[in-house]
């Protein structure tokens, strides 16, 4: 990997962004909304590229931050139709603990990503949609892995509880 | 159909994450196995081989251009939010003597914000050490310690600040830029009427301060200046350790 320095601002976006576009591009299925979270992220990893030197705490660090940024704008609701309803389906299918189960209502589904913990979303998407190892996920959100186990449990018995609801 | 940069679900590949590491050219040993007879995986790697659109460039450095001088706009507006509260200040005030480190005997709370240079301020009264929330009082006799997260600096220098005179030096030093850390000093408030006000300076070197244009709020590229006021009444009672 090139050392992230102004000098290798090119090198540094043809080797880096490709990761961090398809990390949002599997986050948010609108192309544009996709491409600027990864301009969104790029910006942020160009400002703190002294804390990124090596491929570990890069992407650690990548998958971190566009996770976080995702569910903030979720919760904005600044990003498109398209988008949103692939992260709800994304947590949809994360929260079904069989192949039968699913949210009877849209509006209950919405409260999943309205609701919902940061933290445990956060855990979730690396989890089923990034297909993380619980290892990974407390690598990336800097917590112990049985707090992880802890978060996506919560997760679990929260979507639950909302189709028993709905 | 599954995008591009996408590959079939399976409890046997590799996470995306460790996939990107061998993209960027550090794959674990079971990823360089899983990748020589795994199709799929050799595509989304080979995927993120190819040269994103070079037209973008120039746009995304346009980006990272306007943030950074949104930032620096930011830190000049609370610079000058500061100054004036600093230049209404009518008492002279010290932040004097070394004292022992105070044991802190409450978690601390995370006051700065995301990805910025941050600052938690201590106050020791008796035995009971608080975090400081920006509006309580100080009182002669407290001590003061100070934990910083660096946020990729590499030197933190803490200065108190009196009206009239060059601010005085009280802590300067190297800090891992990933890590928090709580400076090994700590500072006793004298018992002079005023306010405390300190000043924290983030950067990757020495430097040389620069007042005449910190204090207008101009702070140079690769520098960051906090200032903080702590307002002061009289000598703490010993027994209002509980409330500082």
């Amino acid at each position: 990997m090139p050392p992230l320095d102004e000098s290798s601002f090119e090198d540094s976006y043809r080797k880096v962004f490709p990761l961090v576009l398809a990390k949002c591009r599997r986050m948010l299925r609108g192309d544009a909304d996709a491409m600027d979270l990864a301009q969104e992220v790029f910006v942020r990893l160009w400002q703190h590229r002294e804390l990124v030197q090596d491929p570990r705490t890069l992407t650690a660090w990548l998958y971190r931050v566009s996770t976080r940024l995702v569910i903030d704008r979720a919760r904005q609701r600044t990003l498109g139709q398209e988008s949103l309803r692939h992260l709800q389906e994304t947590l949809e299918d994360a929260a079904a603990h069989d192949a039968e189960a699913r949210f009877a209502s849209r509006s209950k589904l919405r409260s999943v990503l309205a609701d919902f913990p940061e933290n445990e979303l956060e855990a979730a998407i690396l989890s089923r949609l990034d297909q993380l190892t619980h290892a990974e996920i407390a690598e990336v959100v800097g917590a112990s892995e049985r707090t992880v186990r802890r978060l996506l449990g919560r997760f679990d018995e929260r979507c639950r509880a909302l189709e028993e609801n709905s | 159909m599954m995008p591009a940069n996408e590959r079939a679900p399976s409890a046997t590949h590799p996470s995306y994450l460790a996939l990107d590491r061998a993209a960027l050219g550090s794959p674990s040993s079971e990823v360089t196995e899983h990748l020589a007879d795994c199709e799929d995986c050799q595509q989304y790697v080979a995927g993120l081989r190819d040269a994103p659109q070079p037209a973008l460039v120039a746009p995304l450095r346009a980006r990272i251009e306007q943030a950074f001088h949104d930032r620096q706009k930011k830190r000049r507006l609370r610079w000058i939010g500061a100054t004036s509260t600093l230049l209404a200040a009518a008492g002279v005030l010290l932040v004097i003597g070394r004292a022992k480190p105070p044991v802190v005997d409450q978690p601390s709370s995370y006051v700065g914000a995301k990805g910025l240079s941050s600052v938690w301020i201590y106050v020791k009264r008796g035995s009971a050490t608080r975090l400081w929330d920006g509006k309580q009082a100080v009182a002669g006799g407290d001590r003061l310690r100070i934990k910083v997260d660096p946020a990729g600096y590499r030197r933190v220098e803490v200065y108190s600040v009196t009206n009239g005179n060059a601010p005085e030096l009280l802590y300067a030093g190297s800090v891992a830029p990933t890590h928090s850390v709580t400076l090994p000093d700590a500072w006793e408030i004298d018992s002079e009427p005023g306010e405390e006000r300190l000043m924290v300076v983030f950067s990757n070197g020495p430097v040389k301060p620069n007042w005449s244009h910190w204090l207008r709020g101009e702070v140079e590229p690769g520098i960051v200046v906090l200032p903080f006021v702590l307002p002061k009444r009289g000598v703490a009672s010993p027994d209002a350790s509980s409330d500082p």
